[in-house]
């Protein structure tokens, strides 16, 4: 089990999405830092710490990065190839998240650093069991390198 | 030089040839004083060379005709003139008579005709043109003429038909094929030569005791031991036989010999004629075909090394297709002609001249800017022919298609992510509200219903602008040609509560420009310009937009240009995608931009953006096919 808190940066558009990813993860207390921004270009500036997010006291780097594809001004995809490119960011493990069952979409994710590749499923009880099982593996039992 | 003395050489063997037959029966004139030839077989040998040669033998057959009349025969100089004009003209009108069809017609109809021919033409010229003389000079009575006519037409008749016949058969190609030999075979020459040979002699003996000649010689009132050779002076026999054999013999020789250098020229001009007739049929081919053909040679320099090549010719469809006229291509060279150096494919084109292994490939030449696809053969080393079609539009057709596919893919990919994506939000919040249903939570309820509420509405917008989109291209209005001005008019009215709102200043060009195409289409593009411009305008305090137009070089280009926050370049790429929002703070679902390029591009123009980044404004530019600049003359004109 993990001894400290997780550091969640969820790049999401879709304001309802976030909220379903929010609600899941409630349970997981080690959880207590979810870090939401709603486009690729946030989430670059985010991690690049540029603009709004220049101090890092208030923007820490995440242990883990919850990318969903589709995203306005810089796509998933996009962000992950910058991510691995970044010799300081490229151990973050990044999980995809997305209604993107496309086979060129997660083959480039992987080709690109993609820790793992979830798709959003239209189910609510599904949906609920992916996350928890999410939040089990990922923020309860996996080892970080930071 | 050669033909001369060919003909020469034909001539002196027919006189030959005609004097030995006349010969033998010469033998017999003497006997009996007048002329009771039972057979005449040199009016067979005047058809023969007529047939072989044509009318170019008249002077052997006539010198023939002169020797055999006047010097075997003994007639006076007068008698044998005007017997030898009809000895000559008969068998050639009656040659050139069968002559006419004779290459072409059966082998059946051939003979019948030369039997007509053997028989009754010629025999009957010169028998009625013989007897005529003979009466004209007084040599005969005129009661006379009549029997004597008949006697001479039988005489020369028959020995035509003895000839002629077995002479051309035994010399068709159809006895050389069923022999099997061919023509050079030298075995069948001297079977030839043997049986004129041996014709000729059994013919002076057997002319001489023929049961023909009995009767006629009868008829004519004259004993027939009066024709009978000399037999009691067996050296005199001996002479005439060895005199006519050889001169027949010689004559059969000369004639193999002419007869093969016949064969040569004949075969020479059949292939000439071949070769003419192939030249023929593939001149009209490169003329007709669809493709372009062109021959070239390659050139070379001091070292053997291909520097160029010359365009030898070319055929029409070259010239369609390049705008090049063959007279102006003929004898350039590639580099001058294309203007290119080195002269365009030229490593392709040596590569084929000097190896023969054909080759083809399509490719885009500059020059022309068209596609071309180009099969190069060789026909012989150093030289090579090009075989092209025009396939631009094919190209084009393809690349468009491509296009449509990409698109396609594309659009199917946001259209299955866009729509998923309110619909894991429907279902998911269900899930919730029935939780918190049950817990009774108000706070949640409310929130899980407004996630409901929002996917919904936003999946019924994004479903309508879809089915929107789709419209574009595929239902049109009528084209119109509209004032720019009306157009910017009618979209500035629909945005304008926007506008007034934000207080935005839109100033429009007063040049003359037309548009031309679907009206409320034109509208909707710069109601979306106008919107985004509004909508994007940031916290500008002097919110500013221009409509106008730019020439550049060719093409009119329109542009609408604010002073708002302007777009980050980096960003600039995805503005134009379907549902693509780069704040996804503004309203909308992001279809303005997609809809505007599809409108321009259905309208044969296409759409860009220029911005130098966030804060210095935002201009889009845009083409539009068939839009033009009209005087107010010419306007008053189209009204």
């Amino acid at each position: 089990m993990q001894g400290r808190p997780i550091t969640l940066l969820l790049v999401e558009d879709d304001p309802a999405h976030a909220e379903i990813v929010r609600r899941n993860l409630e349970d997981f207390h080690v959880a207590n830092r979810i870090i939401h921004v709603s486009d690729g270009q946030a989430a670059l500036d985010y991690l690049f710490r540029e603009g709004e997010f220049r101090i890092p006291e208030t923007s820490p780097q995440p242990d883990l990065i919850l990318l969903d594809l589709r995203l306005p001004k810089v796509d998933g995809l996009a962000v992950l190839h910058r991510i691995k490119e970044e010799e300081s960011l490229r151990k973050i493990p990044t999980v995809v998240l997305t209604t993107s069952a496309a086979e060129s979409d997660m083959l480039t994710a992987y080709d690109n650093g993609a820790g793992s590749y979830l798709i959003k499923p239209i189910d609510f009880e599904k949906f609920s069991t992916l996350m928890k099982s999410f939040g089990y593996y990922w923020l309860a039992w996996n080892q970080y390198p930071f | 030089m050669k033909v001369f003395s060919r003909t020469l050489l034909a001539n002196g063997m027919v006189a030959l040839a005609y004097w030995g037959v006349s010969h033998l029966n010469g033998l017999l004139f003497r006997h009996v004083g007048i002329l009771p030839m039972p057979i005449w077989p040199a009016a067979a040998v005047a058809i023969l060379a007529g047939l072989k040669w044509g009318p170019r033998i008249a002077p052997g057959v006539a010198v023939g005709s002169i020797l055999a009349n006047h010097f075997s025969l003994g007639a006076s100089w007068a008698c044998s003139a005007g017997v030898t004009v009809m000895n000559t003209v008969g068998p050639l009108l009656a040659v050139l008579w069968v002559n006419r069809k004779f290459e072409t017609e059966s082998l059946a109809t051939r003979l019948l005709k030369l039997a007509i021919v053997s028989l009754f033409l010629a025999p009957a010229m010169t028998a009625t043109g013989g007897v005529g003389t003979q009466w004209l000079l007084n040599l005969i009575p005129g009661e006379m003429a009549g029997p004597r006519w008949v006697r001479w037409f039988l005489a020369h008749s028959s020995g035509a038909l003895l000839f002629v016949p077995p002479v051309l058969v035994f010399s068709s190609s159809w006895w050389q094929r069923a022999a099997g030999t061919g023509e050079e075979d030298w075995l069948n020459h001297a079977g030839r030569i043997t049986l004129w040979v041996t014709v000729g002699l059994i013919l002076t003996l057997w002319s001489a005791d023929s049961l023909l000649g009995l009767l006629w010689f009868r008829k004519a009132g004259t004993s027939w031991t009066n024709f009978l050779l000399p037999l009691h002076d067996p050296q005199k026999v001996l002479s005439h036989v060895l005199v006519s054999t050889t001169l027949l013999f010689a004559g059969g020789v000369v004639s193999q010999l002419l007869q093969h250098l016949g064969n040569s020229r004949r075969n020479q001009y059949r292939s000439h004629r071949a070769l003419r007739e192939s030249e023929a049929k593939f001149r009209s081919l490169f003329e007709n075909m669809a493709e372009g053909v062109a021959l070239h040679e390659m050139v070379h320099d001091a070292s053997g090394q291909a520097t160029d090549y010359r365009i030898l010719e070319t055929n029409p469809v070259y010239g369609r297709h390049t705008g090049i006229p063959p007279e102006k291509a003929r004898g350039m060279l590639g580099s001058a002609l294309y203007g290119l150096t080195p002269a365009p494919y030229l490593e392709k084109f040596e590569q084929v001249a000097r190896t023969g292994t054909p080759l083809s490939f399509e490719t885009y030449f500059e020059g022309l800017e068209k596609y071309f696809s180009i099969s190069v053969v060789s026909p012989e080393p150093g030289k090579f022919a090009t075989v092209f079609e025009d396939i631009t539009e094919r190209k084009h057709r393809e690349k468009e298609l491509q296009e449509k596919n990409e698109e396609l893919a594309r659009f199917t990919y946001t259209v299955s992510h866009d729509l998923k994506s309110p619909l894991v939000t429907v279902t998911t919040f269900l899930g919730y509200l029935e939780q918190d249903l049950q817990k009774q939570d108000g706070e949640r309820i409310r929130k899980d219903i407004g996630y409901i509420q929002s996917a919904a509405s936003r999946m019924s917008q994004l479903l309508e602008e879809l089915l929107e989109l789709s419209r574009i291209g595929r239902k049109t209005n009528p084209p119109v040609e509209v004032p720019l001005q009306t157009v910017v008019r009618e979209a500035r009215d629909l945005v304008a509560g926007q506008i007034a709102t934000r207080g935005v200043q839109v100033e429009v060009t007063s040049e003359p420009i037309w548009l031309f195409g679907d009206y409320p289409r034109l509208v909707e593009v710069f109601q979306n310009l106008l919107d985004n411009a509004v909508k994007f305008m940031g916290d500008q305090p002097a919110p500013h937009v221009e409509i106008g137009m730019e020439t550049t070089g060719d093409s009119m280009v329109f542009f609408v240009q604010d002073n708002g926050k302007g777009i980050d370049p980096r960003h600039q790429s995805k503005l134009f995608g379907l549902f693509e929002k780069l704040d996804p703070d503004a309203p909308g679902t992001g279809i303005g931009l997609a809809l505007v390029r599809r409108i321009v591009e259905v309208h044969g123009g296409r759409i860009w953006v220029e911005s130098e980044g966030p804060g210095r404004g935002t201009t889009f530019r845009f083409t539009l096919a068939r839009a033009k600049k009209k005087s107010p003359e010419v306007q008053e004109k189209s009204h």
